[in-house]
């Protein structure tokens, strides 16, 4: 009697590559989409550009926007003006000579939105220059 | 069936772990609702100055006071090879007062930074 040495249970075992490299390309790709996704804390939110200056009170400073609290609402003081829109502000900015920068002088009582806007609005204006001074 | 189940796993964990971590890297707060600048260029930090609205200074996910802030800004410059090559980013709630934010410019100011960056968000 031959018993069929041929048969199914004899075969070698194969070891199917498919499903792992599937599995690795997967992988692969995740990772590197999610690498480039990634950002870290600095780089998730847009920001603003500011020089810091000196809290002392300068003479020579050319332009002077100050952003302080009248009779209790935020406002933006130009020279002698005091502008309390946003849009205001931009177009008296816009007036500006902007090759000179722009001081911000930011006072206490007011909200840090209030300075950003300011900021916000001097580099819209076109003022590459924006220095903050933190104002006593 | 195994294998994919196995991977189907490690994928969900992998998700959930990650998600939380970049979750749990940002402090919460709302910044100032402003466009920001055109610039295609973002530069790494190297310090992030968290100023929530009630003032608290946030640096690492750690509470600090102005004078540790100090110390953590010198290792910050050391570690970037000069303070002008260093650029922090200030996260300051649009809600908090500006003084604590004046206080904070000061700091950096006076260990020599000049490059500051505000931190903004974009209106929802």
């Amino acid at each position: 009697m031959r018993f069929n040495r041929r048969g199914g249970s004899d075969r070698k075992p194969e070891l199917n590559l498919a499903s792992m490299i599937d599995a690795t390309f997967l992988l692969l790709s995740f990772f590197i989409f999610t690498t480039g996704q990634g950002q870290t804390e600095s780089k998730l939110s847009p920001n603003l550009r500011v020089e810091r200056g000196t809290d002392a009170k300068d003479d020579l400073e050319p332009q002077v926007l100050e952003v302080l609290r009248v009779d209790g609402k935020p406002v933006f003081r130009l020279g002698s003006s005091d502008i309390d829109s946003r849009e205001q502000l931009l177009a008296a900015l816009e007036a500006l000579p902007q090759e000179k920068g722009l001081f911000v002088r930011v006072y206490g009582g007011i909200e840090v939105g209030s300075a950003a806007t300011a900021i916000q609005c001097a580099r819209d204006a076109g003022f590459e220059t924006v220095t903050y001074v933190p104002a006593k | 069936m195994t294998p994919m189940i196995d991977i189907v796993f490690q994928l969900l964990i992998f998700f959930l772990v990650t998600a939380q971590m970049a979750e749990q890297t940002r402090a919460k707060m709302n910044l100032p609702q402003e466009r920001g600048e055109d610039t295609t260029e973002r530069e790494q930090a190297g310090l992030t100055v968290n100023v929530l609205a009630d003032g608290r200074i946030v640096v690492n996910d750690a509470e600090v006071s102005l004078e540790a802030l100090d110390a953590l800004v010198d290792e910050a410059i050391q570690i970037a090879g000069g303070a002008d090559r260093l650029k922090p980013l200030v996260r300051a709630d649009r809600d908090c007062d500006a003084a604590r934010l004046n206080e904070v410019f000061q700091r950096l100011g006076s260990r020599g930074l000049s490059a500051i960056r505000l931190a903004t968000e974009r209106g929802r």
